[in-house]
C-alpha cells in the first residue's frame, strides 16, 4: 500500500512539474523540482537510508522521463534523501520550518551538484552566471513548496499507519 | 367641595362658554400668541427637539439597517454575476487566443511547401537542466529521428526520440554536447554555428562556421537557418543575437542568441517530414522577433 500510495505520488508530482508548473514564466527560466521536495522531506520523516532509497527510484524515474543523462538526477536526490535523512534525529520533524530550510539548503547544494555533473558531461553551461540566475530562484520556489508537500506527506504517514494499526 | 358640587352645571356651562369664547379667539388670526401659548411652546420646544432627534436617528438606523440587509442581497448577487463575467471573460479571452493561435498556424501550413506534420505539445522536460518536450505524434504519424521541428515564430528543435505514438523533441536550448544548427546572420549572410545553451537557462550561442571570429556581428541581429541545413528548410528564424563576446583582436568571437519561439507556451508544432528546398524562404511576419526575445 505504502509503495502504491508513493508511486502515485512521484508519478503525480512529476506530472505536475512538466505540465502546469512547466507553462508558469517564473523568474530564472526554472520550474519548482517536487520530487528533490519530496526526497528531502522523506529523509527528514524516515531516515537516511529510506530517505536514499526513495530520492533514487524517484530520481531515477524521472531521469529516465527527462530523456536527458539517466543517473544524474537519481544522485543528487539520492544524497538530498541521505543527507536529509541524517538530520532526522536532531531536528523536530513536526516543525514546518524545518522542511522550508531543508528544501532550500538541499536545493542550494543538490542542483548546485546536479549543474556542476552536467558541466562535466560538456553541456554548454556556466556555473557562476546559472547558480545565480537559476539555483537561487530554484530554492527559493522549492523551500517555498516545502512546507506543503511535506504536510501531504505527514497526512499520508498517518493515514497509512492508521490503516497498519 | 359641597359648594362646587352644587354649582356643578353652572360650572360646566361656564367652562363650555369659557372654551367657546377661547375657540373663537384663538381662530382668527392674531398679533401674537397668548402668554400662556407661548409658556407652554417655548418649554416644550427642546423636549420635542430631543424626542424628534432621537426619533430621526431610530427611523434612520432603522432604514440603514433594512438598506444593508437589501444591499447585501444586492451585493452578494452582483459578487456572483461579477464572478460569472470574470470567467465568462476569461473564457472568452482563452478562446480568442487558441483561435488566433489556429489561424496563425492555419496559415502558416498554408503558406509551407514542405510536407509537414502538426503535433501538440503534450509535456515539457520535468528537469530544469535538459530543454525536451514531448509532442503527440510519433512513428505511427511517419516520424523519424532528427526530423526538424518549426513552429510559425521559428525554429523549435529535432526529434531525439521516437515511440509509436509520441516523440521526444529536443529544442533548441537544450546544451548537451551535439545539439547545434547551422545558421546564417540575416543581415551580412555570414555562417553561424548556433549550439544550446549560454550565459542563462534558456538561451543559445552563436559561433562563426568558418573563420574563428566573425567579419560582423552586432546585438539584436537575426539568426536565420542556412541553406546548407540537411534538416532545416533555410530562412526560418532561430533567434535574435543580444549579448556579443569580443576575442583579443577585438572581433567577435562568440555572442549569446534568444531564440525566436517562448518554449514553454508552444501548444502547437510542425515536424518537417520532408522539406522542400525550392520553397521560398521563411517570410512569415511573426518572423520579427521582439527585441526581448523569449
Amino acid at each position: 500500500m505504502r509503495f502504491v500510495m508513493l508511486a502515485v505520488t512521484v508519478s503525480l508530482a512529476v506530472a505536475v512539474q512538466s505540465t502546469w508548473l512547466a507553462k508558469i514564466d517564473l523568474p530564472g527560466y526554472v520550474k519548482p523540482d517536487l520530487i528533490l521536495i519530496l526526497a528531502i522531506a522523506y529523509g527528514l520523516y524516515h531516515g537516511f537510508y529510506k530517505g536514499a532509497i526513495f530520492g533514487l527510484i524517484a530520481g531515477l524515474f524521472m531521469d529516465v522521463l527527462s530523456g536527458g543523462i539517466v543517473g544524474i538526477g537519481a544522485l543528487a536526490k539520492m544524497t538530498a534523501g541521505f543527507s536529509a535523512g541524517l538530520l532526522q534525529k536532531i531536528i523536530f520533524r513536526d516543525n514546518l520550518l524545518v522542511p522550508v530550510l531543508a528544501a532550500f539548503l538541499g536545493t542550494v547544494i543538490f542542483e548546485a551538484f546536479n549543474l556542476l555533473m552536467h558541466i562535466s558531461f560538456h553541456a554548454n553551461y556556466r556555473f557562476d552566471l546559472l547558480f545565480i540566475s537559476a539555483i537561487l530562484p530554484m530554492a527559493v520556489y522549492n523551500s517555498l513548496l516545502a512546507p506543503l508537500l511535506y504536510y501531504f506527506l505527514l497526512k499520508m504517514e498517518k493515514f497509512l499507519a492508521d490503516r497498519e494499526a | 367641595m359641597q359648594w362646587f358640587a352644587d354649582r356643578r352645571f353652572l360650572i360646566i356651562a361656564l367652562i363650555f362658554l369659557l372654551l367657546t369664547w377661547v375657540m373663537f379667539v384663538t381662530s382668527r388670526e392674531r398679533e401674537s400668541e397668548g402668554k400662556v401659548e407661548y409658556f407652554f411652546n417655548t418649554a416644550m420646544a427642546p423636549l420635542e427637539s430631543i424626542f424628534n432627534y432621537c426619533g430621526m436617528v431610530l427611523h434612520d438606523s432603522w432604514k440603514t439597517v433594512t438598506r444593508l440587509a437589501q444591499l447585501k442581497v444586492e451585493n452578494d448577487l452582483l459578487r456572483k454575476e461579477i464572478e460569472r463575467l470574470k470567467t465568462r471573460q476569461l473564457t472568452l479571452e482563452q478562446l480568442q487566443k487558441e483561435n488566433e493561435e489556429l489561424r496563425q498556424a492555419a496559415g502558416f501550413v498554408k503558406a509551407q511547401t514542405h510536407e509537414m506534420v502538426a503535433a501538440e505539445v503534450i509535456s515539457v522536460n520535468p528537469g530544469n537542466w535538459s530543454r525536451t518536450l514531448t509532442i503527440n505524434r510519433g512513428k505511427n504519424d511517419g516520424l523519424k529521428k532528427n526530423m526538424a521541428v518549426i513552429s510559425p515564430k521559428g525554429v523549435v528543435g529535432r526529434i531525439l526520440e521516437v515511440r509509436d505514438y509520441t516523440a521526444e523533441v529536443i529544442l533548441l536550448t537544450d546544451p548537451r554536447d551535439g545539439n547545434y544548427i547551422g545558421g546564417m546572420v540575416k543581415r551580412t549572410q555570414n555562417m553561424a554555428i548556433v549550439t544550446g545553451g549560454g550565459e542563462y537557462l534558456g538561451e543559445c550561442t552563436v559561433r562563426p562556421a568558418v573563420d574563428n571570429f566573425f567579419s560582423d556581428l552586432k546585438e539584436n541581429d537575426i539568426i536565420i537557418t542556412a541553406a546548407t541545413s540537411d534538416l532545416f528548410p533555410r530562412g526560418i528564424p532561430i533567434g535574435r543575437v543580444v549579448k556579443v563576446s569580443y576575442g583579443p583582436n577585438k572581433m567577435v568571437a562568440k555572442a549569446i542568441l534568444r531564440p525566436a519561439v517562448k518554449f514553454n507556451q508552444l501548444r502547437t508544432v510542425f515536424v518537417i517530414k520532408r522539406k522542400d528546398d525550392s520553397a521560398e524562404p521563411f517570410t512569415e511576419s511573426s518572423a520579427i522577433i521582439p527585441p526581448g526575445g523569449e
